[in-house]
């Protein structure tokens, strides 16, 4: 065994040298070192509190630069020391730095031992990368982390909140939608059909959706960024990964911990609106222009309704978390509750989560038995329709209620002819609502084999049930848009359970006296989903106390009842490899299968491998100028690897035949069945190549750390539902729905790169009663479309189809008419051939092509949704008794189609529009407002796929600002309870936007279609600003 | 010892069943519905898949809505005055988005049903089963794809021709309209050769030789071939089951569906039925009679008959007492000595001295107060009366003028309106089959064709339907869907779009 140990560390220092000789070029300073005066040796062992050798010490001559490194058994050799007494300090990040003074004799040999201390730094963090687990120093992947004592101090309502601006490479986008996930994407868009989502793995659970985790029972939080670091998770990493441990029971007495707060939440800013006298005039001028009469509402204003006002409310937010937790050697627990409840800020929104969680672990000789379960309900209210359009649709002389009305709800009438829908109704009137009740959990037996292997069984669960219950009384809602079947309702139940199920060796040891560490995971892992859902539907409901299914009509009732199953198969491996602490190899394979393809397609292999290397671990090191005595850890990375995805639904790869495509013959209704939708039965796994090369640093004694990476992602046979001409009669229904839409059959075609920079810059800063921590995230993304199936066709998507996706191009590039102004005068409508018929007043729109026409073909790429950068800058600190956190995000580059502002621009079709809008007239010479004029005379003003309405969707948001107090201990202790001293604190989130756009606001979730990011369509709820105060004690 | 032992055995049995129930069957069918690998295997299938084809017909862009407006409201007779503006637009000629939804649905559900066609012209003839059954469901097909290809070669033009199931990369090509007539007139020539002319009671409403007929001579008569249209009708009108129905009227109610008159009507259901997979008709609750001043709202009121139509049935406008009796079926308008609409009288709708007119043909007026939906009325494609006025053009344009007369008469009989002059030239016999189909056939999809047929689908229509201004040739066609070509390499837009 000795043998064996010696024999490997000659050869890793046989390899040392060889590195070395890649920095021997900053080397030289060395030698020239060694020519001069008298010189002596110093020599010692390094060992930790627990007389354990420490390898990998940088031991120093102090403001010299000369110095060595500790082998695996803790001794350094400086040779050639000068003679003379100097200060010699030994460094090692996890360590608390030591020095001591020596005295060097020529041609003697001194010796100096050194005991250190260790320290928490990030760098001897565990991270927990999925199915292995490292400290920070030693991961060679790109893997991001977020501890959750980070987010304790600033509270969050969602795991996405928490995430949001401090991961670079990591993009959240937020809605004030209560209830509604936040859209996470990792590095770019990787594909451009399925979901965009990364996989979240809970507690070794996989989750394909955001598993709605209460963030007070967050420990970390672990995002998977590249290939080596996700290959683990093969089939469904494309996306990322999203690691999250939870909290468990720590060694010691009971603890427990109550979190509280309350806020207020309000929507940042209302869009002015006209109101009825200012909107009259305007529109009596418009239709005076198109030479007809205005209908008499228009002329004669009785109300004037501020409908943002009549859509807006003031919501709030509350939390409330209690748990305890505690443990010994033998076990540990950690039992939490908690109760969180939000009231939207568009009326009749809302959600409220109940939630339980129980860790716990027993431990008795080589067993370990343990389980991460956490139950949950929510109940939410729905946003239903387009309230935020209507709300700018609608007119002012349309009054909210009208006692008149079917229903009591004022909407457009001949005398006020308008379109929308009363979005007050629309809340009110119609109800929708989930309720879920939800299980995720682990449960798990790990027994100790032999010498540092383990075997494991991890068995997971997530159940949830759902119930969506959709009720639309009587009310009429709309102009002449009666709601004809009576009162309706529809009810949808199911449950889905995802099983997980995994044998896994794990293996984690070091050799040759620290100079080898391995850590090995090897497993086979399966997963069981199954998905059976229950539709009801029923009209007629006479009286409307009466609103359960039993008591509406039998006639036109529609049940529906399908089930979706997917299985999945795999095995894998992976293993980190760590050689003198500082040369870091780590390597993933996967085999998967899918249900999801068709026989022939459904396995498909993955793997990855990452190598890192501690440079500043390296005996040469210190003698780099600057580098050497500047930075004192430096590590660089390099990774590439194959990720999958299968993220199709199922069920893809064959044609349903669908039923009751009936017909009447001889008065009788005869069943007809037939495929409605073409499939393509040889789709197979999406394949994703990504490569990472990246470094980190730290300098003074890390107290300033930096990262940056460099990625490109390529992903392959994009699974894509390509659209395909409508000739080919491709038609699909809508579950729930009486109609029938165009259906594009799942295809692996076509390619997508996405390539960037990330950057992390942090720095801590400790003063006695005082302490800074700063951290700046930059991102940049490039995303580009290197291929499409069919012929390589763009693909439209979107409000009005505005968003092109096309070789070459980003994906969901806005795709417009090009508009120049407006005219004039005669003399510019006349240089203006292709646009026969225009005049003074009207939108100038550029002949791109310059064949005297203008159609689609004039089109043109006006920018798109996907921002160039993104940035984050947080700051937080304590001062005394106080602390305070302050984060700042941005996003920068991209462009939001106004939708809204199209409908309250537009005149050829009746709507308000927004206070101050002065439209072109010969003596107010607008050169970005076109005259007024109602009907088709407009139309082409109003076109809806122009440039018109595009605007910069830069902003930098102050997202959080918090302010917190701890109150002296006595105060409670006086008062008989023993706790830790509680603190307050006032938390302000999403306190100011700085931006040009003109929306209600210009960070877009919208209907999330990653064809068509950044189109502010309508259906969207503005990110709200909270103001809450909140209370931690902790006993 | 024996403890070693039994670790040694225990561990590995227990990994060892750990993993095999790791590993699971990765052959998921779909349990919710049949998949293709296992239909069109019975005759069962077969007659499913044809009835599924015929379902097609009742789609919005099919007979239940927007061909309407293609063919009458676009038409001089109709005009469209619909708050809806790019709807209003849309019957303007004025379309800026290609895809706009009458335009783009009329061709979605053409070819989705073309689609259930060509499934069952492939598939079928393999299937194991009642010969007999098994070619006259071809046929039944092969009469439906007809049907849907006149359509769009008359709506469209230059549409693509797809005559199998495709494959999801299919790219296919504009086709002329020769090709597609040549289709057109092969599939019915085929269908003709197999269908029955009638069918048992419970199958009453399936295409017939005398439909496959009809539509054969319609298509010859809209390419001119004015004598092979003349042959082909001359069968139809021969069928013994065909004649007039006594009254007009009763060919547009839900009272006497598929009667002798019937040549081939798309069966529509009423509104109890709709959760039964079928649908009804929406062509009068979209362009029918407009609210006014009081009672229900029966209509949308998106198109309009044209004042110059509603001329046309007096032979002396200025005297409201002598007109054609059509009009009472046809339109709502100021009739002296008054009129219900929808349960309300026309002076206290639209006032004493109102003269607007709406459309009446189609409506559920005669028993209800409002307008549904889903409308119980069968809409009839092609009636015995316009095989009579198409057999008569076709006669008249090959040089028999005189033999058109008595087909004219009968059709002219049968309504009460008078006797057809005798001695008319050619020319004039043309103008006046003309204004006869326009008496006989308002609101039933055919003034579209009629103009196109004569090229007088021009700007010279302004004179008396303003909507006609300026018309430039091109749009005698509608644009193909953007989308088609957008993501067809092979399609070319028509000409002028």
């Amino acid at each position: 065994m000795k043998n064996f140990s010696n024999r490997a560390t000659r050869r890793v220092r046989r390899l040392s040298m060889l590195a070395a000789l890649t920095g021997a070029a900053l080397g030289t300073l060395v030698t020239s070192l060694s020519a001069q005066g008298t010189v002596g040796t110093i020599t010692g062992v390094v060992t930790a509190e627990s007389g354990m050798p420490v390898s990998g010490v940088q031991v120093s001559i102090v403001n010299r630069g000369l110095g060595a490194i500790t082998g695996p058994d803790g001794r350094y050799t400086l040779g050639r020391a000068p003679a003379g007494t100097y200060s010699l300090r030994a460094q090692r990040i996890g360590f608390g730095p030591a020095t001591q003074q020596v005295t060097v004799t020529e041609n003697a040999v001194t010796t100096a031992d050194f005991r250190m201390t260790s320290v928490a730094t990030t760098l001897t963090t565990q991270v927990v990368v999925g199915y292995t687990t490292q400290q920070r120093r030693d991961v060679s992947d790109a893997v991001a982390s977020v501890r959750g004592e980070e987010l304790r101090d600033q509270k969050v309502a969602t795991l996405e909140e928490a995430l949001r601006g401090r991961v670079p490479g990591l993009n959240v986008v937020a809605s004030g939608e209560p209830g509604r996930p936040a859209q996470v994407i990792i590095r770019g868009q990787n594909f451009v059909s399925g979901g965009v989502s990364p996989l979240y793995v809970v507690d070794g659970m996989y989750l394909s959706q955001n598993p709605n985790l209460n963030p007070d029972d967050i420990e970390s939080i672990e995002v998977l960024k590249d290939a080596s670091a996700a290959a683990q998770y093969g089939a469904q990493a494309a996306n990322g990964v999203i690691v999250i441990t939870t909290k468990r029971g720590v060694n010691g007495n009971t603890r427990s911990e109550f979190h509280a707060y309350y806020g207020s939440q309000a929507l940042p800013r209302k869009i002015p609106m006209m109101n009825a006298a200012d909107w009259a005039a305007m529109t009596s001028a418009s239709y005076a222009a198109a030479g007809q009469t205005p209908p008499t509402g228009v002329v004669n204003p009785t109300v004037s309704t501020d409908w943002q006002d009549a859509v807006f409310q003031t919501g709030n937010i509350q939390d409330y978390n209690l748990s305890l937790s505690g443990g010994s050697t033998a076990q540990d627990y950690m039992l939490g509750t908690g109760y969180f409840e939000q009231k939207g800020t568009i009326i009749s929104t809302g959600f409220k989560r109940y939630s339980l969680r129980l860790n716990s672990e027993a431990r008795r000789s080589r067993f370990t038995i343990g389980e991460n379960i956490a139950l949950s309900q929510s109940n939410r209210t729905n946003l239903n329709g387009f309230p935020l359009i209507d709300a700018m649709r609608m007119f002012p002389t349309i009054p909210v209620y009208d006692a008149s009305n079917v229903g009591g709800f004022g909407y457009g009438t001949d005398a006020n002819p308008n379109f929308g829908t009363n979005p007050v109704g629309q809340q009110v009137a119609r109800s929708n609502t989930d309720k879920s009740n939800q299980v995720i959990g682990t449960a798990y037996a790990d027994v100790g084999l032999i010498a540092n292997l383990h075997y494991r069984l991890n068995l997971g669960l997530n159940y949830a049930d759902n119930f969506n219950r959709n009720f639309s009384s009587i009310a009429q809602l709309r102009y002449r848009t009666p709601q004809i079947n009576g009162a309706t309702l529809s009810e949808q139940t199911g449950s889905l359970t995802s099983l997980l199920f995994e044998n896994l060796l794990l293996f984690n040891n070091t050799f040759g006296n620290g100079a080898h560490k391995l850590n090995a995971a090897a497993g086979i892992t399966s997963q069981r989903i199954d998905d059976n859902e229950l539709y009801v539907y029923r009209q007629g409901f006479t009286d409307e106390s009466l609103t359960q299914i039993d008591a509406g009509s039998t006639s036109n009732l529609n049940n529906r009842g399908w089930l979706i199953q997917n299985r999945l198969n795999a095995m894998l491996l992976r293993a980190n490899y760590t050689l003198l602490d500082r040369y870091l190899f780590t390597g993933s394979i996967r085999r998967d299968g899918s249900s999801r393809f068709g026989p022939g397609n459904r396995y498909a292999n993955f793997g990855a491998g990452s190598v890192g290397w501690v440079m500043s671990d390296e005996n040469f090191y210190k003698s780099i100028p600057l580098l050497g005595t500047g930075v004192d850890y430096l590590k660089i990375r390099a990774s590439t690897g194959t990720l999958g995805n299968q993220d199709i639904g199922d069920y893809q790869y064959s044609s349903p035949i669908i039923q009751n495509q009936n017909y009447m013959f001889g008065n009788s209704v005869v069943s007809g069945s037939t495929q409605l939708s073409l499939a393509n039965p040889n789709i197979k796994w999406q394949s994703n190549k990504q490569t990472n090369l990246g470094f980190d640093f730290g300098m003074l004694g890390d107290q300033l750390t930096f990262s940056a990476d460099h990625y490109t992602s390529t992903s392959e046979g994009l699974l894509v539902t390509a659209p395909i001409p409508w000739s080919l009669g491709s038609s699909q229904l809508i579950p729930g729905y009486p109609f029938v839409v165009p259906q594009n059959p799942v295809v692996n075609a076509g390619s997508v790169r996405n390539t960037g920079f990330e950057f992390n810059l942090g720095h801590h800063l400790v003063k006695s009663a005082f302490s800074l921590n700063t951290t700046l995230n930059f991102t940049t993304i490039h995303n580009e479309v290197r291929s499409l199936g069919n012929g390589g066709q763009p693909i439209y998507a979107g409000f009005s189809n505005v968003s092109r996706t096309a070789v070459g191009r980003p994906i969901g590039e806005f795709w417009v008419y090009h508009t120049a102004g407006i005219f004039q005068n005669a003399a510019e409508v006349a240089a203006h051939p292709a646009q026969a018929g225009a005049v003074p007043g009207d939108v100038i729109f550029v002949d791109r092509n310059g064949d005297g026409v203008l159609n689609d073909d004039d089109r043109y790429a006006a920018g798109s949704g996907i921002p160039k950068w993104t940035g984050s800058l947080f700051f937080n600190g304590k001062f005394n008794a106080f602390d305070f956190g302050l984060n700042m995000l941005g996003v920068h580059g991209n462009k939001i189609f106004n939708a809204e502002r199209y409908w309250s621009d537009r005149t050829d079709d009746p709507q308000n529009h927004r206070a101050g809008y002065s439209p072109w007239t010969p003596t107010n010479p607008s050169t970005t407002t076109p005259r007024a004029v109602f009907g088709s005379a407009a139309f082409s003003n109003d076109r809806s796929n122009s440039d018109r309405w595009i605007e910069d969707g830069s902003y930098w948001k102050i997202q959080n600002l918090v302010i917190g107090y701890t109150l002296p201990a006595s105060l409670l202790n006086r008062a008989g309870v023993r706790a830790e001293a509680p603190r307050i604190y006032l938390n302000f989130q999403n306190l100011h936007t700085f931006t040009s756009y003109t929306g209600w606001d210009p960070e877009i979730l919208g209907q999330a279609d990653p064809l068509a990011r950044g189109i502010d369509d309508g259906r969207i709820y503005p990110n709200v600003r909270t103001v809450s105060f909140g209370l931690d004690i902790r006993m | 010892m024996r403890m070693k032992l039994s670790r040694a055995l225990v561990w590995p049995a227990i990994v060892g069943v750990a993993l095999a129930a790791c590993t699971q069957d990765l052959n998921i069918t779909n349990p919710n519905a049949p998949d293709t690998a296992n239909f069109w295997k019975t005759q069962a299938d077969a007659i499913s898949g044809i009835n599924a084809t015929y379902s097609g017909l009742e789609q919005r862009g099919t007979y239940q809505r927007w061909l309407a407006f293609a063919y009458d409201i676009r038409s001089d007779e109709g005009m469209s005055l619909s708050p809806w503006t790019e709807l209003r637009n849309w019957n303007h000629f004025d379309q800026g988005d290609y895809n706009f939804e009458p335009s783009r649905e009329i061709w979605w559900h053409h070819y989705w049903t073309i689609f259930r066609a060509n499934q069952v012209i492939t598939y079928v003839p393999n299937i194991n089963m009642d010969a007999a059954l098994r070619s006259r469901i071809v046929g039944e097909a092969k009469f439906l794809r007809a049907l849907l290809y006149f359509n769009l070669v008359n709506l469209y033009g230059n549409v693509p021709l797809i005559l199998a199931p495709p494959a999801p990369t299919d790219r296919p090509p504009n086709a002329t309209p020769a090709e597609i007539y040549a289709q057109i007139e092969t599939d019915l020539t085929d269908a003709a050769a197999v269908l029955p002319t009638s069918y048992a009671s419970t199958d009453v409403g399936r295409a017939t030789k005398g439909a496959a007929l009809a539509m054969l001579g319609k298509a010859q008569l809209q390419q001119r071939k004015w004598q092979q249209a003349a042959t082909t009708l001359a069968q139809v009108v021969a069928m013994p089951q065909y004649n007039l129905m006594p009254n007009y009227a009763d060919n547009f109610t839900d009272k006497f569906e598929n009667n002798v008159e019937s040549v081939f009507e798309v069966q529509f259901a009423d509104e109890s039925q709709l959760s039964q997979g079928v649908a009804g008709l929406n062509i009068p609750r979209m362009v029918g009679a407009c609210k006014g001043a009081t009672g229900v709202d029966p209509s949308y009121c998106d198109g309009l008959p044209t004042q110059w139509y509603f001329d046309q049935f007096f032979p002396d406008p200025t005297n409201r007492l002598v007109y054609d009796p059509r009009l009472d079926a046809t339109l709502f308008w100021n009739k002296p000595g008054g009129e219900d609409v929808y349960g309300t009288p026309y002076t206290t709708r639209y006032g004493a001295t109102s003269t607007a007119v709406y459309w009446k043909k189609w409506g559920e007026y005669y028993v209800i107060a409002d307008q549904n939906w889903d409308n119980p009325i069968n809409y009839r494609v092609i009636r015995f009366a316009d095989v009579l006025l198409m057999y008569a053009e076709a006669l008249n344009e090959s040089g028999q003028t005189a033999a058109a007369v008595p087909l004219i008469q009968r059709v002219r009989t049968r309504a009460g309106a008078g006797t057809v002059p005798a001695g008319m030239s050619q020319a004039t016999m043309r103008d006046y089959i003309l204004h006869e189909r326009l008496m006989e056939l308002g609101l039933e999809q055919s003034r579209w064709l009629d103009l196109a047929r004569h090229d007088m689908l021009a700007p010279s229509l302004a004179s008396h339907d303003p909507e006609f201004n300026g018309f430039p040739a091109f749009k005698v066609l509608l644009p193909i869907p953007q989308n088609e070509i957008d993501l067809n390499p092979n399609m070319q837009q028509n000409p002028g779009w």
